[in-house]
């Protein structure tokens, strides 16, 4: 029992003690500013009914226009909306020389060098194409980006710039569109050769001395009839990578199968 | 008559009646809910300083606990219609300044903790966190009297708050039990307890002030 009204009274002491603390007034101005406050929650919560609904409706609507803008314009979503048939997106990629279009499988492109007639396939001119849905944005052309392309031939290794691929001209164009080329005449006064054209074809004048045609065998008086297996005229025009590898001359009225290169 | 009163305006923006007769807090508050907004001044006026003397002892800030103790009258206000007068109206606003004290609290804290678990995680990478302790001085020293006022604001201030909270409604505000239980929303029994052991604490910490 003592130790009972020992904490008793401890509490009596502790409870007078707090009791006795100053107790603090609030400010003279109190009630202003609580009916401020209230005036001002009054003003914030008024916007409602159906400016408030505006309030909320059109930045959502603002937002949801951008958005669809910008789904709708942005050129990657139009081609991945397009992939769903990947055949016809390879298709719109290359509209005249890309055929084959099994993404993800190794497929083969036709060499586009030649406006006329299409030349033979090259078996090194193999390609991946990428897999649209994985990567959409990625032309043919950018399998060797960052690395230059180098081709050999008999005029020596051709270097193109990063990102150029001369084995595929992948260029989205028109079917009326005019393409820019190069002629057989330039092409022949790389090997050495100048002609005159004739009813038979292409009757070499003279071929320098030292070039390649020189070495490959060529000789003043021959008649050009075909180039890498195409017939050709003076006004041939050849498009995209070209190596120059056979040429058929009429001599002495036979045919002769000349290789270049040597 | 009762209500026997006029009003005249003020720079508040109010009107205050003045009667001979004072009215209970369930009158004002019916009143106020008929649109009698002289009767919620009077509400504010009649515990403007119990409340901003509970805040400011839970807070030990005097800014602070003027800005809740209004925004605790803001709150009563747009809430006056689901008020019950069943229940006194001291332990409703009690209770509204209290969770608002609460949660200012746990904003200090928030505040204060900050991760250094860059330096001294563990080998699993288990952040830890340290609770910076509030060694400011009180801002308000001024208003109190005495080292001892001091002293006991620091122990009071010191208890965690399932400890101050009845403390200070009991002893420092002179609530009842029952009413101390309601704001808390505890039994009574548990009320009392937490009240003893709150006591016991600060026993402890003002031993020299008891003798």
């Amino acid at each position: 029992m003592p130790e009972e009204n020992d904490l008793e009274l401890a509490d009596a002491e502790l409870t007078n003690l707090l009791a006795s603390m100053p107790k603090v007034s609030a400010p003279n101005d109190f009630e202003f500013r609580v009916s401020a406050r209230i005036a001002s929650a009054r003003i914030a919560a008024k916007p409602r009914g159906l400016f408030g609904a505006l309030r909320i409706a059109v930045p959502a609507a603002a937002l949801l226009a951008v958005t669809a803008t910008v789904l709708i314009l942005n050129p990657y979503w139009s081609e991945t909306a397009t992939v769903s048939e990947p055949t016809e997106v390879a298709v719109a990629k290359e509209p005249q020389e890309a055929p084959a279009t099994v993404p993800g499988r190794e497929i083969e492109i036709p060499p586009t060098t030649f406006a006329s007639n299409g030349p033979s396939i090259r078996p090194e001119r193999r390609m991946e194409v990428d897999d649209p849905l994985t990567s959409v944005s990625r032309g043919p052309s950018n399998d060797d980006a960052g690395t230059s392309f180098v081709e050999s031939g008999t005029q020596g290794e051709k270097i193109y710039p990063r990102g150029i691929n001369p084995n595929v001209d992948s260029r989205p164009v028109s079917p009326n569109e005019t393409r820019t080329g190069i002629s057989i005449r330039d092409i022949l006064g790389q090997l050495g050769v100048s002609f005159s054209p004739t009813a038979n074809g292409l009757q070499v004048d003279s071929v320098a001395a030292n070039s390649i045609a020189a070495r490959s065998g060529l000789l003043a008086g021959d008649v050009i009839e075909s180039l890498n297996g195409q017939r050709i005229s003076a006004d041939t025009v050849l498009f995209g990578a070209f190596a120059a590898r056979r040429i058929v001359v009429r001599r002495d009225g036979r045919p002769v199968g000349i290789s270049l290169g040597r | 008559m009762a209500h026997d009163a006029f009003h005249f305006p003020t720079k508040e923006g109010f009107t205050f009646r003045m009667s001979e007769e004072k009215r209970s807090d369930h009158e004002l508050i019916e009143a106020t809910k008929n649109g009698d907004e002289s009767a919620f001044t009077e509400i504010v006026t009649r515990y403007k300083s119990p409340l901003t003397n509970y805040l400011y002892r839970f807070l030990n800030d005097y800014e602070e606990a003027v800005d809740l103790a209004q925004e605790t009258f803001v709150r009563v206000y747009f809430a006056i219609d689901r008020y019950h007068t069943q229940f006194a109206f001291s332990t409703y606003i009690y209770r509204i300044a209290t969770n608002l004290a609460i949660s200012e609290i746990r904003r200090r804290k928030r505040r204060r903790l900050f991760s250094i678990s860059g330096l001294l995680a563990g080998e699993k990478d288990e952040a830890a966190e340290f609770e910076i302790p509030d060694d400011r001085a009180l801002p308000e020293d001024e208003l109190l009297d005495s080292e001892r006022d001091t002293q006991i604001a620091r122990a009071i201030a010191a208890l965690p708050e399932k400890y101050r909270i009845p403390i200070i409604l009991r002893d420092i505000q002179g609530r009842s039990y029952e009413e101390v239980s309601a704001v808390m929303d505890l039994g009574l029994g548990t009320t009392k307890s937490r009240i003893s052991r709150g006591r016991a604490l600060l026993k402890e910490k003002l031993q020299e002030y008891l003798r």
